[in-house]
Parts: structure tokens; sequence; C-alpha cells
């Protein structure tokens, strides 16, 4: 049993390796057959995000808003919940905090920031709860309601962010400027590293303890491992198909109103794009293990970092490291290579 | 009984079969040699995990063994794939029934496998090649009934066609009586016999000794992956088979001290089971009491009500009227998370998916149900508390498996000692068992019944639902039969009724009920 256990270590971590190492394979090959300097095109990919203060900080802070919608997804997984809808409720969760600065006044002082953002957590957490209600009232696939709920919301906040909202001022597609001390401090200039990174790192110990340690956690994940022994020990099943899309819709909402507070500093239009899918691909790489989402989500903005880096100095485009993230997705998703290590050829009976 | 000469060559030899499994190492065959002659009824005995289920796996080809051959009247194969030693005339008739109930009997034979006319099925073919089939093996079936009408022995009698209509000639029976009443066991032996008239080879694999004594005329005996002994039937006894099953003598009879029954602590009234749809109701007018000290064994042909009954006494499905009654409490409305809260215990049939979570931990699976117990302070498991309780419990049961490892890594009988070892954590006035020893084998079972006897001498009440006669005579003080979802006969077993009896209210020849037995008798 033991080597059971040893094997399964080993296995998650060549299938691991091999998946990060078949993305980085990728990477390379596009840009060798896409660039007219490969050479330097590689270099400024692979060593761009370490060479100055600047784009370390940048690569770090576009972890966080991935840490989070990972961490997001990572709980409703546990639950075997699926949040599709991350995108909207990221998406949600920055307007929120433009819509709240609006009532509530700076003038509130140290509490205003965390009632903006405790306030985006809630409005994210709404909307995932949406499906988590109907997906307990009527069974309804939370999978197909998460992601149609969240693409219509997607175009309403875009419609408020170019319409209503809209910064006269410029002709930027956001909102105008939060104002001053409604922003999280900036940590490591010139680069936009912010605070967020640390509540970020918190919650994943938190969600850590809270998934493994405690009372709850434990009927979260029995729930999402065999929802039928739950029910038999007498857990209230019913209500682990809200709370996790509950906990999943705040964090994205979360991610969403750091991005805001800590980067941006106004509501973008669009600023939330990808960072809901990535966070599902953060998640699987993790095994939805929450201090697993850390390094997860900070090797998939290391390829998006350096990827715009090399842009910047040379002749390849973005979308060699969506490439990549692709690969990445897809093999990540494809249980065979796991399976390849762990059980070896043998068919399965 | 013997029928072929002694002198014929082995129609199947296998030789130096090993198996390992490359999940978890585990020799399931370890260099077994197993010869089956001409035209012989072959059994192939031993407890779960002996290893005959990856031995016959091996033969028909789902299993491509490490090292070994199989011989055909001494012609070497190597089969990779079940189309290769159907080819060569070996067929499994497998445990559970893997047939289509929309299909006819035609449908479900012929499938995979159909005749045509052209490019097209020709079903008029189909139909005269399975009537021919029907009639020249002697059974007794309409090719066109749909398969959801047919009892559990017709399926089976459709997979054994399946298996012919492919033309085998060597037959591999998976515990075919497992889900079949006495009366169906006569009747699929009669069979048997036919089949073996006709020429067939037919290896049985089974842990039940009586039948191998009544039908086999060799037996092979596995334990722990070896072939332990190959005896002529009319030679040995099953003292002696099982004494090689299990290596050492087994007590066939449980001794069972007189009953000391107490006051009821379980008792359904009327108790009826709708589903929204269905015209007629899956349980009709249960009406039962289990008193302390007893206990109450419910038996049923499958599909006759006991898994309804199950799902609705542990509130898992529950009652749609009627009026049951937990020490006194009305609890007829209360799902499976009241009841657990009240301290209900229950060992449900379903061991491997309601029972255990098998991704989850030995530990998890020890604490569900309880494991508002192991709070602390701030909402999390206090963790001496729970290692405590986990290391007490595995050492009270048995189970030598560190709490941290996938309940998924146990033998049947340890994960059977694991759930024991939950629902038992507390003494309890009212325990629910269902199909307590199903797939174990001969000492796991054992151990269950001592606990049974334990707590029934506790003075406990036992409910306990089996469709295994062996069990439910053997342990019940009361019997009751259900039959199409009603309960058609109650049978006080102080002296132990006769098991055909039994068989035959199963099969709803016997239909007498006339309130509870223990009131009136």
């Amino acid at each position: 049993m033991r080597e059971l256990k040893r094997r399964e270590v080993t296995a998650n971590f060549l299938s691991l390796a091999l998946t990060l190492g078949a993305a980085f394979f990728f990477l390379a090959l596009l840009i060798f057959l896409l660039s007219g300097e490969p050479r330097r095109a590689l270099q400024y990919l692979f060593i761009g995000p370490f060479s100055n203060p600047y784009y370390f900080g940048n690569w770090i802070n576009a972890s966080v808003p991935l840490i989070l919608t990972g961490l997001g997804a990572a709980v409703a997984f546990q639950a075997s919940l699926f949040n599709l809808g991350g995108e909207g409720q990221v998406y949600v969760g920055g307007l929120s905090v433009y819509l709240l600065s609006l009532v509530i006044a700076p003038g509130a002082g140290v509490f205003a920031l965390p009632l903006l953002i405790g306030g985006a957590a809630l409005a994210g957490a709404a909307v995932a709860g949406l499906s988590g209600f109907f997906k307990m009232r009527w069974r309804t696939d939370e999978l197909i309601s998460s992601f149609l709920i969240s693409s219509a919301l997607i175009l309403i906040v875009d419609q408020l962010i170019t319409g209503p909202f809209k910064d006269p001022h410029t002709n930027l597609m956001a909102t105008p400027v939060l104002p001053r001390g409604l922003s999280l401090g900036r940590i490591f200039p010139p680069s936009s590293l912010n605070g967020s990174l640390f509540i970020a790192l918190a919650l994943a110990v938190l969600l850590f303890f809270y998934l493994y340690r405690t009372h709850q956690g434990y009927e979260t994940r029995l729930c999402g491992v065999n929802r039928e022994f739950a029910r038999y020990g007498g857990i209230p099943v019913n209500r682990y198909f809200l709370l996790p899309l509950l906990y999943s819709g705040a964090l994205h909402g979360l991610a969403g109103a750091l991005a805001v507070t800590g980067t941006y500093g106004k509501v973008l239009k669009g600023f939330s794009a990808g960072m809901g899918w990535n966070g599902i691909a953060v998640a699987l790489i993790a095994r939805n293990h929450p201090l697993w989402v850390i390094p997860a989500a900070l090797f998939f903005a290391f390829l998006e970092s350096g990827a715009k880096i090399a842009m910047i100095h040379t002749d390849i485009t973005l979308e060699v490291s969506t490439v990549a993230q692709a690969v990445v997705f897809f093999l990540i998703t494809s249980r065979w290579i796991r399976e390849y290590f762990l059980y070896g050829t043998g068919r399965q009976t | 009984m013997s029928l072929n000469s002694e002198s014929g060559p082995p129609l199947l030899e296998m030789r130096g079969i090993t198996v390992i499994y490359s999940h978890n190492h585990l020799k399931a065959n370890d260099g077994v040699d197993l010869t089956v002659r001409d035209g012989e009824i072959h059994a192939l005995v031993g407890e779960n995990g002996a290893g005959k289920t990856t031995l016959m796996k091996v033969l028909y080809g789902l299993i491509t063994p490490q090292e070994g051959e199989i011989l055909l009247e001494g012609k070497i194969h190597h089969f990779h794939h079940p189309h290769e030693a159907a080819a060569e005339g070996i067929g499994m008739v497998p445990q559970h029934f893997e047939v289509i109930p929309e299909f006819t009997v035609t449908q479900n034979i012929v499938l995979g496998r159909e005749p045509r006319r052209g490019i097209l099925y020709s079903p008029r073919r189909a139909e005269a090649a399975v009537t021919k089939l029907i009639k020249d093996h002697g059974f007794n079936l309409d090719p066109r009934t749909p398969a959801s009408d047919l009892s559990v022995s017709q399926l089976q009698q459709v997979e054994i066609l399946k298996v012919l209509y492919r033309k085998a000639r060597i037959l591999i029976l998976d515990e075919p009586t497992a889900v079949l009443t006495e009366q169906e066991i006569h009747a699929l032996f009669d069979t048997l016999r036919h089949l073996q008239s006709l020429g067939k080879t037919i290896i049985l694999i089974t842990h039940k000794l009586a039948e191998v004594m009544e039908i086999s005329r060799r037996v092979s005996v596995m334990r722990k992956g070896r072939l332990e002994a190959v005896r002529n039937t009319e030679e040995t006894s099953r003292a002696e088979l099982s004494r090689l099953m299990v290596g050492r003598e087994v007590l066939f009879d449980v001794a069972k001290p007189p009953r000391n029954t107490g006051d009821p602590v379980y008792a359904i009234r009327r108790g009826c089971v709708h589903r929204r749809g269905q015209v007629k109701p899956l349980l009709e007018d249960i009406d039962l009491t289990v008193h302390r000290g007893e206990i109450l064994g419910i038996t049923a042909v499958a599909g006759n009500g006991l898994s309804e009954l199950e799902d609705a006494v542990a509130g898992m499905e529950p009652f749609s009227s009627g009026e049951v009654r937990l020490r006194g409490q009305d609890v007829a409305h209360w799902d499976s998370r009241k009841l657990r809260r009240a301290g209900f215990a229950y060992v449900p049939s379903n061991r491997l998916h309601r029972g255990a979570s098998l991704e989850s931990s030995v530990g998890e699976n020890l604490v569900v149900a309880d494991h508002h117990g192991f709070l602390n302070s701030w909402g999390g498991f206090h963790r001496e508390k729970t290692q405590r309780f986990l290391a007490e419990r595995l050492n009270a049961y048995g189970v030598s498996a560190p709490s941290s490892v996938p309940m998924g890594t146990l033998s049947g009988g340890n994960i059977q000692r694991c759930i024991l070892a939950r629902e038992l954590s507390h003494s309890r006035e009212f325990v629910l068992f269902a199909e307590p020893t199903w797939g174990l084998d001969i000492a796991s079972a054992e151990y269950v019944y001592r606990r049974l006897l334990e707590l029934r001498a506790q003075g406990t009440g036992i409910l306990m639902l089996s469709s295994n006669l062996d069990e439910i005579v053997g342990l019940s003080d009361t019997i009751l039969v259900l039959y199409h979802g009603r309960v058609v006969g109650a049978l006080d077993n102080r002296i132990k009724v006769d098991k055909e009896l039994v068989g035959e209210y199963m099969l709803g020849v016997r239909d007498d009920f006339a309130g509870e037995c223990h009131e009136g008798a």
C-alpha cells in the first residue's frame, strides 16, 4: 500500500513534468517556425521575466488573479461541481468595486477598501450561488447554468462599462479611475505588484485548512468523491450543491476586485478575459489542492509574461503563449498520461 | 454421472499461469496449472481473492498472463482478446448479466454476430437460428420476449444461449447460482447436465460447496493465487474442500444460543413505497416488528422489493405511506440524515459505493456519521481524539491497514470490517444489515456472523435483509419472505425451517401470510 502511494506520487510528478515539458517544447517549436530571430525570442521568453524588477514583479502580479480563480475552480471541483462561469464572476466582481465606490465615499477611511473588496466577493458568490441554488432546487446542471449566466453577464458588464459608466475624459473603454485611497499599495515598484499577493497567498493557506482540517471541508470532499456515501453517512448533501459554489464565486469575485483595486485602478473592458478559464487549468494542474495552486498559477503566468516580453523585444506575437497554454490544458485534462505512469500499459479491468 | 472415459486427452490445459497486477503488484495467479477434461463439469472453488476469476479471465483472453501457456487439445494458444478465445470455442457466462432490456431474447443473443441478408440484418434468420438453438439445448424461452420481462434465471439462460450461439464448447460460469432460488438452482443444474450430455465442457466458478458436491465431476481448489489441490468429487467431502480452501476447519453451523427476546424496538405498519408514474407499488403493506435480542431475517429473489425495503428503512428513499417506529418514535418521514443523528446504524448491501468511499482514506471512512463528535473549538477535527478513536476501532475489528491509506486498497473482507467498526462504534439498540456477507470469503463471513450473534446476545434488535438463504436460515429467529413487494410468508425459525420451503415462498408458490407469526404463533 505504501508502494502504491509512492507510485502515485511518482506518476503525478512524471505526468506533470511531461506536461510542462511539452508546453515549453511546443512554445519553442512555434518560435522556431514563426520567428525570424528565434534565439533572441527564446531568450526573452525564458529569461525575460527574471531580467529586471519590472518584468519580475509583473510576472508575479499576473499570477495573483490566477491563484484566486484557481482556488475558486478547485473548491468547486473538490465537491465535484463545475463552475464554468469564472469569467463572468471575475468581471462582475470588478464592476462591483466601481459601483460600490460610487456609494462608499473614500471618507469611510480604513473600512472603505475592505468593504469594496468584500462587496465584490459577495457579488461573485451571488452569481455562482445562483447556479448552486438551481442545482439544489431542480438539479439543473451547474456546468451549463454557470456558463450561460456568466456569458450573459459579460455582455451586460461590457455594455455598462462602455455606456453609462464610461469615463468621458478618455478614449479608453473603461470606467473612471477609482478615487485615491481606494487602491492597494504597490509593493515592488516600478512593477504593478501590490498587496493583493498577500491576500491570495493567505487565502490559499486558508482554503487548505478549510478543506483538509475542518468539518465542512471534510463533508465537502466526501460529497465530491462519493455523494451516495455522504448521504448514507448523514451529511446534508443538498447543502453542498450550494456552499462550494458560493465559495467559488466569492473567490472569482475577489480576483476581479483585487485586479481592479490593485493593478488597473479602474474597470477596463474585457480585463477578466482568460482569468476564469485559466483558473480552471491552474486547478487541474494543481489537482485541486489549494497549496499547489500557487506554483501552478506562477507557471501559467510565466508563460504569458515571457511571451509578452518576447513580443515587445522581438517579432513574435502573443498568441504563441496562448497556444502553449492550450497545450497544457489539453495534456492536463487527458487522464491517460497519468494512468500510463501509474499502471503501465496494462489493460484495466 | 460420468459420461466420458478417463483416458481421453485433456481438452484444456493451463500451465504455470502467473498474473501479477501492475497497479498493486499482487500475484493474483502464481504458477497455476489447471487441467479440464473433455465433457466434464469441473468446479473451480476458492475464497474471494483466491484467483479464480483472474484465472478464468486469462482463459478467455481478457488478461494476458506474464507467464504460462494455454493448451487446447495439446496445441498452444495465446489469447490477447476475448474474440480470440471465443473463436476457439471458449465462452464466459458472466455473474452480472449483460443484456439490453429493450431487446428481445433473439436480439440479445445475436447481438454482435447478427445473421445478415446482403448487408442488412435479417430478423427472420435470427429468430430461426435462436429458436433452433433454444430447442436443441432444451431451454424453455420465447425468442420474442423482451429481456425486461424475463426473470433472473431466464436472463441467465439468455447469457448461456449467447455463449452457445457463438459455438462455445467450453462454458465458464461465474458464480451462476448466486442470484437463484433453490428451485432455480435445480433447474440450472438440469440444464448443465443436459449440456454436458451434448458434449459441452463446463467450468463452474463457485464457493458453495454443496453445489460442487452435487454437480461437478472434478474439483480444483485455489487458495491465495495457487492451485491447492485437484480432487475427484466422489472421493472428497465438503469438510475436506473447505479445509483446502481456507486452510483450517470451518464451522458450518453457527452455534446460536436460544433467543431471549425483549420489547419491540423497531416496527413498520402498512409500509408502502410508490414511485411516481407507476401503478403497482414497489412495497405494499409491509408489517414487521423487530424485538430486542432478535434477528429478523427478510429474504426475496432479486426484484421483489428487498432493495426497496433497504432504502426505505435506511431513509435513503423513505416510505411513501405507513407508520414506522424506532424506539417508540415515529420516524416514517425521516431521511438518512435525521436517522443518523438519532444513532441509526446501517450496514448497506452496496458496500463499495454506499457503505464506503473507496477514494477516501480509511480514517475518513470511519468517522462519517460520527464526525460531529470530533470537533474542536474552531470547527476543525480534533486530531488526537480522532487518531485515538481510529486506532481503537481498527484494532477492535482486526484491520491491520493504517488509517491513512485509501479504502479502495483494502480487501472486500477488510472493507466490511471497517464498515462494521464504524456502524457498531456505539452500543446500538437497532441495526439494519443488508446482504452482510455478499461476496465475502468464508473466513470473513464467519467473522460477520459472530459479530451479529454478539449483538443479538447484547439485546440489540437486528433487521437482516439477505438473499443468501443459508444465512437467513442459519441466523434468523424469524423469517419473512417478500414476493412482488408483499410479505407472503412468515416463518418461526426456532427450529430451523427447510430451505426448500423458504424457496417456495420466494417463488410465489406459497402465499399464506396472515399477520406476524410471532404474534400469532
